[in-house]
């Protein structure tokens, strides 16, 4: 038997428009030969429809027609009439339909159920009421066109709505029976397991098959379902990874019709905002794509994109224990990104701010080999990957933003702390050693970030050459600020202005921070030295006087810093200025030369501690290694053959 | 007999009545029926089987409506070949 649920107005409004359509229709006079057949198929059409308006009639005025009988009370064990006797309370009537079974197409028979869940008040259904929907969705959502019907039904696809309702009923019920399975809770929660939504404490997921549910909904379906689940993280993730990527593989697979229904969101903008805020599952989710599709991670989403760098991050310890792991994970996100400059190009840059955080976090791993990441990635990825990053105007608003943040993650790694009391000479050797060996690292680290800058600024790969000068600036004079223990500011003339006049000129170095620092002053430059500021330019002069500049800051920093931790005898010649500012009109064709033979006379001069002369020699080669005799050699022939 | 300008404008005319007709069907409110006849107002298989008889209707009349253009672009062409049969073998 098949039901007709009906709302008298309106159908007699459309009967009434259908009488006036049949009325214009038939009274069209078409006598001209040429509009036989035109004439004819309005005929036909006028024919098809005339019945239609005394059926309508014979509905509405509850005639009473043998095959449409007034349904009363209904038997509440039949999912459909459930959903008609709902209907019954919103105005509509009901009357048996001779036409065909149940409630007719499936699509608007899941409609129908759809219709009702959205309006009814949940918390008032009784268990037997309960057990009737659970049945009705096992037969309205076993097919495409029911489901999306279910969700037409609901009114804009509003499945989240829905289960929130349900859950606040269960919650409800909870409370009112103590916590004590009641048979009204197990048919709650049989009604949200059977559409996905299990609350761990109502019902085992482990007995669901959860794989075949959600592998046999719409993407987008399976997500509204498994968004509401309280599942353990790990399965989370990889049931939201395999959601997406069928979603991303075929995003439109439903009838155009209705894709107005539930696009957007994707899939993945459901389910982002429930992976992003939670570690363990944003973890299996990434290993998920990462041993995948790396797609489903970055360009699955649309309105919920911002959320990827969260997701992503949730990978990272934060203390950075590990940052070799960390580069596992980051590392073929970045070449994922590389290797698709559509994609790139499609995401807003907002969207891949995040990238600028990496460079925050890893600042020396985007140069050179010199860098945890050796190994992992070659020179090309990284250098791709850092002008991925540095192209990103809001990337580099980050980057720019974090001085701060690099000082507080290398301060430890410095180790400018004075040495422990209490260490037996063995120990205290080897602390020392320690903290000349790291000096060394971040020195020859600055000098390779700052070469991979310069290498992809002369290839001109960076569309804004300023760019180069913004790392620099961020990375690069904040850590040797740290160096040299000066105040750090996130912004401003903090960083080397704490080289040159702050608390770190305070030893033999002194003369030549002041120097640099009278040198900056006079030229109204805010921090960086002047050569950087011309970061674009691609001539072998620029490069050569950038290297002795760099050098001369590293130096007197390095220098600085081998007097505190006892490398060098207080009162040792300090090291000699840079040869810009040694004296006006100073400048020659070759600076580096000149400077490099300046720091090997030097070199001879410097007062050693005992016992320390080795590390101490080594912390001096290190700061002065951009401009070696050798590579100061190679620049001046640059210059002297452009 | 008719001439061959007065029989030019006898099609002519044809075509701009058939013309007139097939905007008046095209206008029909026929076209906006299933605007009524959705989910709100009714469903079940009579509901659907109206649909599906209401959907076949509105294509014939769209049909019509596109054989009355078409036979008026017809009549018009007919009338032009005859104006052009009467200059050419007119009075020299």
């Amino acid at each position: 038997m098949g039901y007709l649920a009906f709302d008298r107005d309106a159908v007699d409004t459309l009967r009434l428009a259908l009488q006036r359509s049949i009325d214009a229709l038939g009274s069209m006079r078409l006598t001209d030969a040429a509009a036989r057949t035109s004439a004819q198929r309005i005929d036909r059409a006028v024919r098809d429809l005339s019945g239609w308006t005394t059926t309508m009639r014979g509905i509405t005025a509850c005639v009473a027609l043998a095959e449409y009988r007034p349904v009363g009370k209904l038997d509440g064990a039949d999912p459909l009439a459930a959903a008609i006797e709902w209907m019954l309370d919103d105005g509509r009537q009901v009357v048996t339909d001779p036409l065909g079974n149940g409630i007719g197409d499936p699509y608007l028979a899941a409609q129908s159920v759809g219709v009702v869940l959205h309006d009814v008040d949940i918390e008032d259904l009784s268990t037997g009421e309960l057990e009737r929907i659970s049945r009705l969705l096992d037969e309205v959502l076993t097919t495409d066109a029911g489901r999306w019907g279910f969700l037409n039904g609901l009114r804009g696809g509003d499945l989240a709505e829905l289960f929130a309702r349900f859950q606040h009923a269960e919650e409800m019920e909870r409370h009112a029976t103590q916590g004590e399975p009641s048979e009204k809770l197990a048919a709650l929660a049989t009604v949200l397991g059977h559409i996905g939504f299990v609350h761990g404490e109502v019902a085992d997921t482990a007995d669901l098959d959860l794989d075949g549910i959600l592998g046999d909904l719409e993407p987008y379906i399976a997500a509204q379902v498994l968004a509401g689940m309280d599942l353990p993280p790990a399965e989370f993730g990889r049931l939201a990874y395999d959601v997406i990527a069928r979603d991303l593989a075929d995003p439109y697979s439903a009838d155009d019709a209705l894709v107005t229904y539930i696009f957007p969101p994707l899939a993945a903008d459901i389910l982002f905002p429930v992976i992003a805020p939670d570690a363990e599952r944003s973890r299996e989710f990434t290993r998920q794509t990462l041993s995948g599709d790396l797609d489903v991670l970055l360009a699955s989403a649309d309105e919920a994109r911002s959320l990827v760098g969260t997701i992503v991050f949730n990978n990272l310890d934060p203390e950075l224990t590990d940052p070799r792991a960390a580069g596992t994970i980051v590392i073929p996100i970045l070449e994922h990104l590389v290797n698709d400059p559509d994609l790139v190009d499609a995401i807003p840059d907002r969207d891949l701010a995040w990238t600028g955080e990496l460079l925050l976090r890893f600042p020396f791993n985007f140069a050179g080999d010199f860098n945890d990441w050796e190994g992992l990635w070659g020179p090309a990825l990284s250098q791709a990957s850092l002008l991925l990053i540095i192209n990103n105007d809001e990337a580099m608003k980050i980057v720019n933003g974090g001085a701060a943040a690099i000082y507080a993650s290398l301060g430890d790694l410095l180790g400018t702390a004075p040495m422990p009391t209490g260490l037996s000479p063995t120990d205290q050797r080897r602390w020392m050693k320690d903290r000349s060996d790291e000096l060394v690292e971040l020195l020859t680290n600055l000098q390779e970030l700052e070469a991979t800058l310069a290498t992809l600024t002369r290839n001109d790969r960076i569309h804004d050459a300023e760019r180069a000068l913004d790392v620099w600036t961020t990375v690069v004079g904040t850590v040797i600020s740290l160096l040299a223990g000066g105040a750090v500011t996130a912004t401003g003339a903090g960083p080397i202005a704490g080289i040159l006049v702050g608390e770190g000129a305070n030893h033999a170095a002194g003369a030549a921070t002041l120097a640099l620092a009278k040198y900056f002053s006079d030229h109204h430059l805010p921090f960086a030295p002047p050569d950087l500021a011309q970061v674009a330019s691609d001539t072998a002069t620029t490069v050569d006087r950038k290297a002795v500049v760099l050098t001369a800051v590293m130096l007197a920093a390095a220098y600085d810093y081998a007097v505190t931790m006892g490398f060098v005898a207080p009162g040792s010649p300090p090291p000699p200025p840079d040869v810009h500012v040694a004296a006006e009109g100073a400048e020659t064709i070759c600076n580096g030369v000149d400077y490099s033979e300046q720091i090997d006379a030097w070199l001879e001069t410097v007062r050693f501690i005992d016992g320390n002369d080795s590390a101490g020699r080594k912390i001096l080669d290190a700061a002065r290694a951009m401009n070696t005799g050798a590579i100061a050699a190679e620049h001046c022939a640059d210059i002297l053959n452009p | 007999m008719s001439t061959p300008s007065a029989l030019a404008e006898e099609l002519r005319g044809r075509a701009r009545l058939l013309r007139s007709k097939a905007g008046t069907l095209h206008t029909n409110d026929i076209h906006r029926l299933p605007l009524r006849s959705g989910t709100s107002t009714w469903i079940g298989p009579s509901a659907d089987r109206f649909n599906q008889v209401l959907g076949s209707a509105i294509s014939s009349i769209d049909l019509a409506v596109d054989g009355l253009y078409e036979a008026a672009i017809d009549l018009e062409r007919r009338a032009k070949a005859i104006e052009a049969a009467a200059l050419a073998t007119g009075p020299h």
